[in-house]
């Protein structure tokens, strides 16, 4: 059963009993993400995800650890391009210590500037990790060459500079601009009583004022095609190729989710039989849709040597070019739907992706859907709606590519549309 | 309260005492409260451990084969995980697409993995197709044909992931550490083999290395979730029951040599960042100071945000981003090693740091109140190790692996609660050695610049 509460001052709560567990997941999602930064910002959201853990008026640094220690629990965040999160993860008896110290860490970090000097030095170390790892790195490439210009492209974790221009003062107008209780909701999953949960959260966050700040609007990406080569001096060749996508939120979503189970969403999928099984061309490859608020992508990776990487991207865009002209066959649909209820009846059993499910669900829609909904939308899905889709996402100029490694532009086919 | 010892009872007679124990019905409990898992060995050998929990449609199974790749015969490392590679690739009865195929129509999960000292197969599955699951696991793990395409195709395959890791630093380092770290002890190769052994493997090596180590006396098999004890053993029975049992003869392996002295590499690497390890061969998980080195290495460098290596390095130093220490308690004595990646200038400063802090633990008592935290952690965390069918599943095996009894579960707090201060020191200055290490560094050595001697 779902409950849902708005506190006193507008922030959101969603939660779910779940009596199959002792623990419970609680997560406080904040509607702020590196798309929300100014240029100047860039990194910031992400900066801020990690001073929260820096010491309140209460609470040293290494106390928060400590007290999450102490009861066993798990307490993290993490930063995507429209959200942050901040949650924890503990046994039922301890929510209530677990609530007090998100609420501590969210109401009354002091962003101490010698900590934020030292911190800046973790991030920048953070930035060159993910340059170093191909993987990585080419998703970030890709992303900021197909949304050229929009905020959206931005790494989340900023650049060297931007990180090291830093200061106290910005993160508090970034907070003041951008941190308000109706950008946040607060999700909650696992063994909980749901009365005193509601009055600890009124206790714990009620007292959060709305400041009237007003969000920047968004700006809806749009899409550059672009076949873009970095070259670096790697084993491998790295590739994204991509396409539109749909928003969070489109119509069309389970439609989308069962095209790319058929594409290259698991190993049953076709990129990974003809590629890497039937070929071995490459030792890794798959597809996976990202969806923002207002636009998304389609995406494939794949890792191969420098040899074979020219025939999987022509083999990558065949393969689009037959879903787009034939869409899918109906056994594959059928197997397809059959695995992604599966898959989420299987992610049912952890507090953590319910948690997740629910917060994203009261983000994007302002309400929840149960699992009989979902698994009434999927079975919906027939192979006249596929096909439309893939002709509507495939447009023929919209194809783009990034490649890192020891590839030059001969390499690349001719032909760029689908 | 059906916790059942292993000594307690032996073979078949808990054939006899199953039927006894059936007409009891089983509680329907909380994933994490005290679980009580009922320990059965089939006819053919094959040891069962079962949890049932029935308030979601889900079963999670995982079989455990002692067929690590500790057992890699000389000049053939990689063939452990090249058969467990190919154990979905084509039965008897069904191509390896037909396996694809059935697992995604029921979206069920399959997946095996090699590891140093095993190998296992978990499946995770809606109750209504379990039968489906069984049919599947049952079929990979008994009748793999290891056709000769297939396994071309997927030898190429992990050639190419190595080739792959060529571009990880973290990769790089590892595998050089466990080289100096080990010698000749099968632990010095990486699961994968190298891009020189894989071509030694031939198809028929993978069909003797099935025959002698896939036997059900070799194997234990852990089903959690939605299944009574009787169901769970039906299925056994009729899946694995004519899984015939072999003689094991595991060889002698003796357990690497302890370094002498330090040992650096430098491998360079055009990379922004370097890629350290430190360490030397650290404990197997029977030693009866298990414990006692958890709550230590907790302290110095595995408890995350409260570690002393992650407080000082990190936090007060700012040298690098994460920074963890651990042991692996395998089989045999496994690593203790000590990993972070940093800007290239600082590398000096934090292997610097890491050694004082290692010498530190061995010299000084660690606090009262840094004892009661990590305790506080190992012990309060267990519970969340095991919340869902899946860790669950994962975890028993393990146990029965290492011979830890079931009574393991009831007891690891008072494992872990009874380490004192003396025990954190006493294991620290028996396990950790900062004279004699080694030393892995990935990146632009003229930038790291580690010449001469390392303060300590």
């Amino acid at each position: 059963m779902v409950y849902k509460k708005v506190l006193s001052n507008g922030i959101r709560v969603v939660a779910e009993k779940m009596t199959s567990v002792k623990s419970v997941s609680i997560g406080l999602w904040v509607n702020v993400g590196s798309r929300d930064e100014e240029p100047e910002e860039h990194g910031m959201s992400h900066f801020l995800e990690h001073m929260f853990f820096k010491g309140t008026k209460k609470r040293s640094a290494k106390d928060i650890a400590r007290e999450i220690d102490a009861i066993g629990g798990e307490l993290n965040a993490f930063t995507s391009r429209e959200s942050t999160t901040f949650y924890a993860k503990v046994l039922d008896e301890h929510l209530p210590q677990a609530i007090d110290i998100l609420s501590d860490n969210f109401h009354s970090s002091k962003f101490d500037p010698r900590e934020i000097e030292r911190e800046k030095q973790v991030v920048i170390e953070e930035i060159k990790m993910v340059e170093d790892d191909p993987e990585d790195f080419v998703h970030d490439l890709y992303i900021k060459d197909i949304w050229k210009g929009n905020p959206l492209a931005r790494p989340i974790l900023g650049t060297v500079e931007t990180v090291s221009s830093i200061t106290r003062q910005k993160i508090l107008r970034f907070l003041k601009r951008t941190y308000d209780p109706c950008e946040i909701v607060i999700s909650v999953a696992g063994r909980f009583d749901p009365s005193s949960l509601m009055t600890l959260l009124e206790e714990s966050f009620g007292e959060y004022l709305p400041k009237k700040t007003s969000l920047h609007p968004r700006q809806a990406p749009e899409i550059t095609p672009h076949f873009q080569i970095k070259k670096r001096k790697l084993e491998q060749v790295h590739l994204c190729i991509g396409t539109p996508g749909l928003p969070q939120g489109h119509p069309d979503r389970y439609a989308l989710y069962v095209m790319n189970n058929v594409l290259g969403g698991g190993v049953s999928s076709r990129l990974f039989q003809e590629i890497r099984e039937r070929r071995g061309w490459a030792y890794t490859i798959y597809s996976y849709p990202s969806s923002y608020q207002d636009g998304g992508l389609l995406t494939v990776y794949a890792g191969a040597s420098v040899q074979n990487a020219p025939r999987v991207i022509e083999r990558v865009i065949k393969e689009l070019k037959k879903v787009k002209k034939k869409g899918v066959e109906a056994l594959e649909l059928e197997r397809s739907k059959n695995h992604i209820k599966g898959n989420l009846m299987l992610s049912m059993e952890s507090t953590s992706s319910r948690m997740s499910k629910l917060a994203k669900d009261e983000l994007y829609f302002g309400r929840s859907f149960t699992f009989r909904e979902i698994i009434r939308e999927i079975n919906k899905v027939s192979l006249e709606q596929v096909r439309h889709l893939c002709e509507a996402l495939f447009d023929s100029e919209s194809l783009s590519l990034t490649a890192l490694g020891k590839i030059n532009a001969k390499m690349l086919p001719k032909s760029r549309t689908l | 309260m059906y916790t059942w010892k292993k000594h307690f009872f032996p073979g078949l007679f808990y054939l006899l005492i199953l039927q006894f124990l059936l007409s009891f019905s089983f509680g329907d409990e909380a994933m994490g409260a005290e679980l009580k898992p009922i320990r059965v060995v089939t006819p053919n050998g094959m040891t069962l451990l079962v949890v049932a929990q029935h308030s979601l449609p889900i079963v999670s199974v995982e079989v455990l084969v002692q067929s690590g790749s500790l057992y890699d015969p000389a000049g053939k490392p990689g063939l452990s995980n090249l058969t467990a590679g190919l154990l979905d690739e084509g039965t008897a009865g069904r191509s390896a697409l037909e396996i694809t195929d059935a697992l995604a129509a029921v979206g069920a999960r399959l997946s095996v993995r090699a590891s140093y000292d095993y190998v296992t197969a978990g499946l995770r599955v809606l109750k209504k197709d379990v039968e489906t699951g069984f049919d599947l696991l049952s079929d990979i793990l008994v009748h793999p044909v290891f056709d000769s395409s297939e396994f071309k195709r997927v030898r190429t395959i992990i050639l190419g992931e190595i080739q792959a890791e060529k571009d990880q630093p973290h990769a790089i380092a590892r595998q050089a550490f466990r080289k100096i770290t080990f010698g000749s002890h099968p632990y010095y190769h990486p699961v994968k083999g190298f891009e020189e052994s894989l071509p030694e493997i031939k198809q028929a090596d993978l069909v003797s290395f099935h025959r002698k180590h896939y036997r059900p006396n070799n194997a234990i098999i852990s089903i959690v979730g939605d299944v009574t004890l009787q169901e769970a053993e039906v299925l056994v029975q009729k899946y694995f029951g004519k899984w015939k049992k072999g003689t094991l003869d595991p060889p002698k392996i003796e357990p690497a040599h302890a370094l002498r002295s330090k040992k650096v590499r430098k491998i360079e690497k055009d990379l922004s960042q370097a890629t350290v390890i430190l360490g030397h061969v650290g404990i197997k998980r029977t030693n009866p100071d298990y414990y006692a080195v958890r709550v230590m290495n907790y302290i110095l460098g595995g408890g995350g945000f409260s570690s002393r290596m992650m407080r000082e390095i990190r936090d007060n130093q700012g040298l690098v981003y994460s920074i963890y220490s651990s042991f692996s308690g395998n089989q045999d004595p496994g690593p203790f090693s000590v990993t972070f990646q940093t800007e290239n200038g600082n590398a000096r400063k934090a292997i610097e740091g890491i050694l004082l802090e290692i010498n530190r633990i061995r010299e000084e008592d660690v606090s009262k109140e840094e004892l009661s935290e990590a305790k506080a952690y190992l012990v309060g965390s267990f519970p969340l190790r095991m919340d869902t069918t899946r860790k669950v599943a994962s975890l028993l095996p393990q146990i029965e692996f290492h011979n830890l009894g079931l009574h393991y579960l009831k007891e690891y707090a008072e494992l872990i609660n009874r380490v004192t201060v003396n025990d954190v020191r006493r294991v620290a200055k028996k396990y950790l050695h900062p004279d004699h290490y080694a030393l892995v560094l990935v990146g632009r050595q003229k930038e790291i610049g580690l010449e001469g001697s390392i303060e300590q």
